[in-house]
C-alpha cells in the first residue's frame, strides 16, 4: 500500500504507546501490506444497511 | 501395555461404574503412557500426576460406596493450558505467566470435575493461542504422532490437546478455537473436535484471545466422546455475559446414527476447489457415504468467504492487540518473536476499519444462515493440506504455492466469524498415513445435528479408530485413499 514504510507506523505505534524500532517494523511490512489490502477489499462490498455484529445490549 | 487407553469415554465409565476397572488403574495407565511417551510427543506442559491419582482414589471410593456417579466418573482428560485450573500452573503457554496460579477453575473445566472427569494435566499450545501451526518457543513442540521420523506440525493453537488425544495419552481434551483452534489439530492429528455455537460453552476462566471469536469446545477421538464432553461443559454462565441461556440439549442421545432426508450442502467454491487433490477426493467420498445413508447433497457457496481473511484480521488482530497491550509494553522481550509480531499487527488496524470488518461480519453470518434456512448441515474440508513438516513455510497445492499458515486457517475461519457450530472429523489419510478431516457446520445451537451426522459417518467408516504408529502398538490400519 503507498505510504505504509517503517516511520509511518512508528508514528502510528507511538500514538498508542507504543516504541519499537525501524528494523522491527520493516519485519512487519510485508505481512502488514497482505492484512490491509485483504481489509481495503471490504470495501467492495454492500454495507450501507449492515449494522456491526457487535452492538452494546441492555439484555 | 494397557488397552484401556484406547477404550472410548462411555465404555471407560462403564467400566468403571460396573467397578470392571478402578479410576485408580485407568488413570495410571494413562500415566504410565505420558511417562513413556511425553519426552518426544511434548503434549503437556504440565502433568498433574499426584492430584490426578488422588482425584481417581476419591472417585474410586465413591464407586465403591455406591455413590450417585456423573457421566464422566474416573475419566481423565487433558486441559489446554488456556485454561484456568485452580491451584494448578496455567501459563497460555509463555513464558509471561509461567508461574501464574490460579485461585479459581475456568467454568468449563469446574463443570467437567462435577461431572466426574479427572485433569491429567495442561496441555502444550500455541503462546497465548495465536497460531495455526501448533509450535511453542518456550515449552517446545509437540509432535504430531502420525509421524514417527519427521517432526509434523500438529496444528494449532490446541496442539497438545491434538497430540495428546491422538496418542493416548488423555481420553478427550478440552480445546479453544478462535480460528481454527480446535478443528485444526483435529484434522491434522485425526479426531474428531467441535467448535460449538458463539456462546454455547463459557469462556470465564479462559486467557482471551479475541474476546469475539474465542470459542471453547472438546477434542476426542469420536463424535460420542465428543458428545459426553459437550454435555457438562455446555450451558450459560453468568461468568460469561456472551454465553447462552438457551437449554442444552442431551447430546448424547441425539446420536441416533438416522440421517436419512438429511440436506448437505458442500462448499465447493473457495472451499473443495481449493483443496488437494487426495484431500477433495476425501471428502467428496465422505459425502457419498451420507448419501448411502439417506442423505440429499447439494453444492452450494459461500459467495463472501474470500472476504474472511480481511474481516478476521481487523477483529482479531485489533482485540489480541487490546487484551495484551500492558504485556507487549512491559514485557515484550519475553514474548516469543513470532507472536509478538503478529500482536504488533493490530496497531495498525483501525477504529473504523475495525467496524467495517464488524460489518462484513454479519454479512457472512446472515449468508451462513440463509444457506442453512434450507439446508441441515455444510461441509466443507476441514484444512486443504495434511500436516506439514515443522519449519515449512509454504506448500505446494495442485501446482501452486501457498503459505502454510493461511492455508490452515482458510476454512476455519469463516465460522469463528459467523458463530456456527462446526465439528472436524476425520475422513481419511494419505498414502503417507497422515490424517485428512472434513468440517460438519450446522444452524446456531444446533450441535445436535452436527454431532448426529458426524456419528452417522463414524458408524460406517473406521478412520477414527486408527492408531498412530508412534506408541509402538498401532492397530492394523485400512487401506488409504
Amino acid at each position: 500500500m503507498e505510504g505504509v514504510n517503517a516511520k509511518t507506523l512508528r508514528r502510528m505505534a507511538a500514538l498508542l504507546g507504543f516504541d519499537w524500532s525501524d528494523d522491527e517494523l520493516e519485519a512487519l511490512l510485508p505481512v502488514l501490506e497482505k492484512s490491509l489490502e485483504a481489509v481495503e477489499r471490504l470495501n467492495e462490498l454492500a454495507l450501507r444497511d449492515v449494522e456491526p455484529a457487535v452492538q452494546y445490549r441492555m439484555l | 501395555m494397557s488397552e484401556l487407553v484406547w477404550k472410548p469415554l462411555a465404555e471407560l465409565r462403564r467400566l468403571i461404574a460396573a467397578k470392571e476397572a478402578s479410576p485408580v488403574e485407568v488413570v495410571q495407565a494413562f500415566l504410565d503412557r505420558i511417562e513413556r511417551l511425553d519426552k518426544k510427543l511434548k503434549a503437556f506442559i504440565t502433568v498433574c500426576r499426584d492430584e490426578a491419582l488422588a482425584a481417581a482414589k476419591s472417585a474410586e471410593a465413591a464407586v465403591m460406596s455406591g455413590q450417585l456417579l456423573g457421566p464422566l466418573h474416573g475419566v481423565p482428560i487433558g486441559v489446554k493450558d488456556l485454561f484456568a485450573t485452580k491451584g494448578t500452573r496455567t501459563t497460555g503457554g509463555s513464558k509471561i505467566l509461567a508461574d501464574w496460579i490460579p485461585e479459581e477453575d475456568a467454568t468449563v473445566v469446574a463443570r467437567l470435575k462435577e461431572a466426574g472427569a479427572i485433569v491429567l494435566g495442561k496441555l502444550n499450545m500455541v503462546e497465548f493461542a495465536y497460531g495455526p501451526e501448533g509450535l511453542n518457543p518456550h515449552f517446545g513442540n509437540a509432535w504430531n504422532p502420525w509421524d514417527a521420523h519427521t517432526q509434523r506440525m500438529p496444528g494449532g493453537s490446541s496442539s497438545g490437546s491434538g497430540v495428546a488425544v491422538a496418542a493416548g495419552l488423555c481420553a478427550g481434551a478440552l480445546g479453544s478455537d478462535t480460528g481454527g483452534s480446535i478443528r485444526i489439530p483435529a484434522a491434522l492429528c485425526g479426531l474428531t473436535g467441535i467448535k460449538p455455537t458463539y456462546g454455547r460453552t463459557s469462556r470465564a476462566g479462559v486467557l482471551a484471545l479475541a474476546w469475539s471469536m474465542d470459542h471453547v469446545g472438546p477434542m476426542a477421538r469420536t463424535a460420542a466422546d465428543t458428545a459426553l464432553l459437550l454435555g457438562p461443559m455446555a450451558g450459560y454462565d453468568p461468568r460469561d455475559p456472551t454465553s447462552s441461556v438457551l437449554p442444552v440439549p442431551d447430546y448424547r442421545a441425539a446420536l441416533t446414527g438416522e440421517i436419512k432426508g438429511l440436506r448437505v450442502g458442500l462448499l465447493r467454491a473457495f472451499f473443495l476447489e481449493s483443496t488437494g487433490l487426495v484431500l477433495r477426493q476425501a471428502v467428496e467420498q465422505a459425502v457419498k457415504r451420507l448419501e448411502e445413508q439417506g442423505a440429499r447433497v447439494e453444492e452450494v457457496a459461500l459467495e463472501s468467504a474470500p472476504q474472511v481473511t480481511g474481516a478476521s484480521f481487523a477483529i482479531v488482530a485489533a482485540e489480541a492487540l487490546a487484551y495484551h497491550e500492558e504485556w507487549m509494553k512491559a514485557r515484550p522481550d519475553d514474548y516469543g518473536p513470532d507472536i509478538r509480531d503478529r500482536l504488533r499487527l493490530g496497531a495498525f488496524v483501525s477504529a473504523t476499519q475495525y467496524v467495517k470488518a464488524q460489518r462484513v461480519r454479519q454479512l457472512i453470518r446472515n449468508e451462513v444462515d440463509a444457506l442453512l434456512a434450507h439446508l441441515d448441515v455444510l461441509i466443507a474440508p476441514a484444512t486443504p493440506i495434511v500436516a506439514p513438516p515443522v519449519g515449512q513455510t509454504e506448500v505446494l497445492v495442485e501446482g501452486d504455492r501457498r503459505d502454510v499458515r493461511s492455508s490452515l486457517i482458510r476454512f476455519t475461519r469463516p465460522f469463528n466469524l459467523s458463530g456456527h457450530p462446526a465439528c472436524a472429523v476425520p475422513c481419511g489419510f494419505t498414502v503417507a498415513g497422515l490424517p485428512i478431516g472434513m468440517q460438519i457446520v450446522g444452524r446456531p445451537f444446533d450441535e445436535a445435528t452436527v454431532l448426529r451426522v458426524a456419528d452417522a459417518y463414524q458408524r460406517v467408516t473406521d478412520w477414527h479408530t486408527r492408531r498412530p504408529p508412534l506408541g509402538q502398538e498401532a492397530a492394523p490400519s485400512p487401506p488409504a485413499l
